[in-house]
């Protein structure tokens, strides 16, 4: 045994050993965390479940393996070494080695914070899949893969993972649409369509991948050696323009918001909180790793076509949302503002824009899926989404409508929640820079405002319809569902420096100061050159 | 190198031979033992010679005074096509195949590929690939179910539009016998290299290379031709004919890399414009079987357009994508068998979940959806032409793959999702002849195995296959 283990080549490419130190070695933290859901859904797809008789235990177990890759992606995030650049619990394999490819993972401050969010996202959506009666094995089997792809997005350090993770949530998605989308009639319509744009934009980011590495000219795809690569400007410009399309794709950034649309509206609860919450984050991931970390020109230069499309999504995502007589098709635009933010602090290159990118990653995540999960509860629990059915719900289905209170103000970013805290460093950070798309998402997020408080009013406030179905509260576990989110956007916001006890960091290094040293990485591509010193030089 | 090393091949040719006996059988009791042991026997007999390429071709040299050549190409080449043809025997429901039916055609056919892949002259290649061709046209000639009788008129034609592309790529070849003054693919590599690029130069090296190319694309579509064929003669067609095209295909690129790359755009082209046409038929077929074809054919359009990379990574990748693409166009149509209409997959989840889920898995496969097998090789020749500075070619192709993606989810969610009530005209899906069928549990997992760990496992194919294209562009 001790052999076979010895010829185990050491995947650690970091000296330092920092999961565990001092507590248990572990060297393969983050494979666990994408690879076990992947195993989990094998084992699952191969289960008989004669007359349903095992439905729960698809649900129960889903569930625990999920809560596991959550609970690893906190132990990786409380001890993860904050003050220092550069990723973390890194493995390093030779894949393809004839072809350049190495399976590389590793964990940024950004990335550790993605991963927890998914992690959470992901318990939100398992524990929102109470209510799937059909096909539970294959609800919960392409539910598991969807969420190891995105967690394998956002720790993959090669660029052949990146494209290998980002494409390969696109099939299990648009089947769970097809499959278990609410209306019949126009399921597979929406699944088509997610199929169409993410296809669209994982087939430009292999584009896009296949350009910088070829450029580049290294024979190797690994993002390390290629953030260090200095290319020509109008290489970087083409290879921008590609990863802003394939983050617009994800984002759902106008024009290339159809697939939001009709995917939040009509899947079902569970995967209308996995896409807002972790699939879309992967395009301001992306943004964030591909444009700001490795196309410095290319990014200064894409910055106002970036604001302005942020500026203009947010706009026309937060009007629809006004003019929708749909809740959920209201949630639906409403999911997409948060991600505006997000791209208007890539556009902004100054470190605090940047920051308040990462962090609005976490506070979009959380927010995002809480109104989509919120409002597809609503519409479920009230067997209506006719906003002119809706209507007095606050007494009927009293913590639902807290929920959907909460998920309100958390998607248009009011204080104490954490989408608030990344909204003032991206609005500080680029306004300077990128005022006119600064402008925009700060009208988007105004005529959002308006359009939730509209909402919320005639949905939970307004007088009930006389023709509107019975309505019940939600239960336990779907409670628990959106009680995940709202608690993870609250704590955010009021303590995103972390709680201390008498001024010593208590469980939790604070995500601000876990995202901050992987940021001032990036951006100090962006510094301002030093003032001149009086009196020297020649 | 001693003679052993030909052991593959005479295993293959003598189980063809074997299952020509087959339709000895009279009495029912021995026509019943054949249909039970047959199939088992022709798996068993080619995973042997499977193990046997692996173990024995391992070595590298020449046979026959250089006529025959065992290099890592060839070992890549006759370890994939003996792979296809026990995924395709594995995965067929022999319940409703006719024995031996396609069997000996698709033997013999993987018999050429087999040939061609060990060919160190330009007439060896092309005898083989005609081979592996004719035989996957004649596949075709079984009817669907267990009627007696043949369908004549589309293998007819599936043969005469083969035969027509074999003639033009012959004509070719003996165009670029007669300007290098050889036969040999060392001696034409070399005095192509010293020949001036001219248009009486290229329009050949076109009209070879193309019409391979259309043979790969074609062979998953029956040769163009509409043959009612039973669902493993359609497999055979795809595998093997693709086989021995694309085998001849990366020769004939081996031969041209010291040539300057004028004619590369062209083919590059044509690849991308076929991923695409076929990744719109995928997306658009009127049913399964036509979208399985088209699938096949969209990603050997990959293969196509990585040959005019004309150099090693881009052959290399294009070894490891025909590699897969031909296990995936083999099964596909075996694992579908009769379930033509989307329809008629409804419930095949519930009833038979493994070939379901092999069915799905080999549709995706060849979509080049991630993480499966066909992703990394349409990756892999991506950044290969990428690297050559065709990305328009990448880009047409990528959009190609897309479409045939459509085509994929199509079959996955008639296979997994649909329920036999959601189904319209649930015509032709009795489960009862589903459900006995030979290998169906076990062989749908190995097969769903080999796809998964083909791309994840990948370090030794690749490997393999890189060594494979450095030996085509070296001199023996």
């Amino acid at each position: 045994m001790s052999a076979f283990l010895a010829a185990i080549p050491n995947p650690t490419a970091t000296p330092i050993p920092v999961f565990g130190s001092g507590v248990v070695g572990f060297s393969f933290l983050l494979s666990t965390i994408v690879w076990v859901p992947v195993v989990w859904a094998l084992v699952l797809a191969t289960v008989p479940n004669p007359r349903g008789r095992y439905d729960r235990f698809f649900f129960g177990s889903s569930f625990w393996v999920t809560f596991a890759s959550l609970a690893l992606s906190f132990f990786g995030y409380i001890q993860f070494q904050a003050f220092t650049t550069g990723p973390q619990y890194e493995e390093k394999l030779p894949w393809l080695p004839a072809f350049g490819i190495t399976y590389h993972l590793g964990a940024d401050g950004i990335s550790m914070l993605l991963l927890l969010a998914n992690g959470i996202v992901a318990l939100a959506a398992i524990l929102a899949s109470t209510g799937i009666r059909a096909r539970p094995r294959e609800y919960y089997v392409l539910l598991l893969l969807a969420e190891a792809a995105f967690n394998g997005l956002v720790c993959a350090r090669d660029l052949f993972m990146v494209v290998l993770f980002w494409s390969a949530a696109a099939l299990p998605l648009a089947l769970l649409v097809a499959g278990w989308g609410v209306l019949p009639g126009r399921r597979l319509g929406a699944a088509l369509r997610l199929l169409g744009y993410w296809g669209l934009g994982s087939a430009v980011l292999l584009l896009a991948v296949v350009v910088l590495a070829g450029a580049a000219a290294g024979g190797t795809f690994d993002l390390d050696y290629l953030g260090k690569t200095a290319l020509p400007g109008r290489t970087q410009v083409v290879i921008g323009i590609l990863v802003v399309v394939a983050a617009a794709t994800r984002l759902g950034l106008w024009p290339l918001h159809g697939w939001a649309r009709e995917v939040l509206a009509e899947a079902p609860a569970g995967i209308a909180i996995l896409v807002a919450g972790a699939g879309m984050r992967g395009g301001g991931y992306l943004l964030i790793r591909l444009l700001d970390a490795t196309l410095h020109d290319g990014t200064r230069l894409l910055a106002p076509l970036l604001a302005g499309l942020a500026g203009l999504t947010a706009i026309w995502c937060a009007l629809a949302a006004f003019r929708s007589r749909d809740l959920r098709l209201v949630a639906a635009y409403l999911a997409v503002v948060p991600g505006c933010v997000t791209v208007l602090g890539t556009a902004g290159v100054t470190p605090l824009s940047i920051d308040g990118a990462a962090f609005s990653l976490f506070g979009g995540a959380a927010a995002s899926a809480l109104i989509v999960g919120a409002c597809a509860l609503v519409a479920e629990r009230a067997q209506t989404r006719d906003l002119a059915l809706l209507g007095g719900l606050a007494g009927r289905l009293p913590r639902l409508s807290w929920l959907l209170v909460l998920a309100g103000i958390g998607v248009i970013g009011l204080p104490l929640t954490g989408t608030f805290v990344g909204e003032l460093m991206v609005f500080f950070g680029a306004f300077k820079i990128a005022s006119l798309g600064a402008f925009g998402v700060a009208a988007g997020l105004l005529i959002a405002g308006a359009a939730v408080a509209w909402m919320l009013q005639r949905v939970l406030f307004g007088a009930p319809s006389p023709d509107a179905p019975v309505a019940s509260d939600t239960n336990l576990t779907e409670t628990w569902a959106l009680a995940v989110l709202a608690g993870a956007l609250i704590y955010l916001g009021v303590v995103p420096g972390g709680p201390k006890l008498a001024g010593i960091p208590f469980l939790d290094p604070g995500v601000i100061n876990v995202v901050n040293a992987s940021v001032a990485d990036i951006a100090s591509a962006y510094a301002p050159p030093a003032p001149p010193v009086p009196g020297a030089g020649g | 190198m001693t003679t052993l090393v030909l052991a593959p091949e005479a295993l293959l040719v003598a189980t063809a031979g074997a299952t020509l006996a087959m339709s000895g059988a009279r009495r029912a009791r021995a026509r019943a033992r054949v249909r039970l042991w047959g199939p088992r026997l022709v798996l068993l007999a080619l995973l042997a010679a499977f193990g046997l390429e692996l173990w024995l071709g391992a070595q590298v040299g020449t046979l026959f005074g250089g006529g025959f050549a065992q290099d890592r190409f060839a070992l890549f080449a006759k370890a994939a096509i003996l792979l296809a043809l026990a995924a395709g025997v594995a995965a067929a429901d022999w319940d409703l195949e006719r024995l031996p039916g396609p069997l000996p055609a698709a033997l013999i056919g993987g018999f050429g590929v087999m040939v061609a892949a060990s060919a160190t002259d330009l007439f060896a290649v092309w005898t083989g690939a005609a081979v592996a061709v004719v035989a996957g046209a004649s596949a075709l000639a079984w009817r669907p179910g267990l009627a007696p009788g043949s369908a004549l008129a589309g293998p007819v034609r599936a043969i005469a539009s083969a035969g027509v592309l074999l003639m033009l790529v012959a004509l070719a070849f003996g165009y670029l016998h007669a300007t290098a003054g050889a036969s040999s693919l060392d001696l034409v590599r070399a005095a192509l290299a010293r020949a001036p690029t001219t248009l009486p130069l290229a329009l050949p090296v076109l009209v070879a290379l193309g019409g391979l190319a259309a043979l790969l694309v074609l062979a998953p579509l029956g040769f163009g031709a509409r043959a009612e064929a039973s669902p493993f003669g359609r497999g055979a067609a795809a595998g093997v004919g693709a086989a021995g095209a694309g085998v001849a295909l990366l020769k004939l690129g081996g031969v041209l890399a010291g040539v300057g790359p004028a004619w590369a755009p062209a083919l590059a082209g044509a690849g991308a414009a076929l991923v695409l046409l076929a990744g719109l038929g995928a997306a658009l077929a009127p049913g399964s079987g036509r979208a399985a074809g088209m699938l096949a054919a969209s990603q050997l359009g990959w293969v196509a357009a990585a040959v005019a990379t004309h150099e090693r990574v881009g052959l290399g990748a294009g070894l490891f994508l025909l590699g897969v693409g031909i296990v995936g166009a083999m099964a596909l149509p075996a694992l579908l068998g009769e379930l033509e209409p989307e329809s008629a997959l409804a419930g095949l989840g519930g009833r038979a979940p493994a070939r379901a889920a092999a069915l799905v898995l080999a549709a995706v496969s060849l979509a080049g959806v991630p993480p499966l097998a066909g992703f990394f090789g349409v990756f892999l020749v991506a950044a290969a032409l990428g690297s050559a500075g065709l990305y328009w070619v990448v880009t047409l192709a990528l959009v190609g793959s897309i479409l045939a993606g459509v085509g994929a989810v199509r079959i996955a969610y008639a296979a997994l999702l649909l329920e036999e009530e959601d189904a319209r005209a649930p015509a032709r899906a009795p489960s009862t002849r589903l459900l006995p069928a030979t290998f169906a549990s076990g062989a749908a997992a190995v097969l769903a195995l080999i796809l998964i760990g083909y791309g994840l496992l990948a370090n030794p194919i690749s490997g393999l296959a890189f060594q494979g294209a450095k030996a085509l562009l070296s001199t023996r």
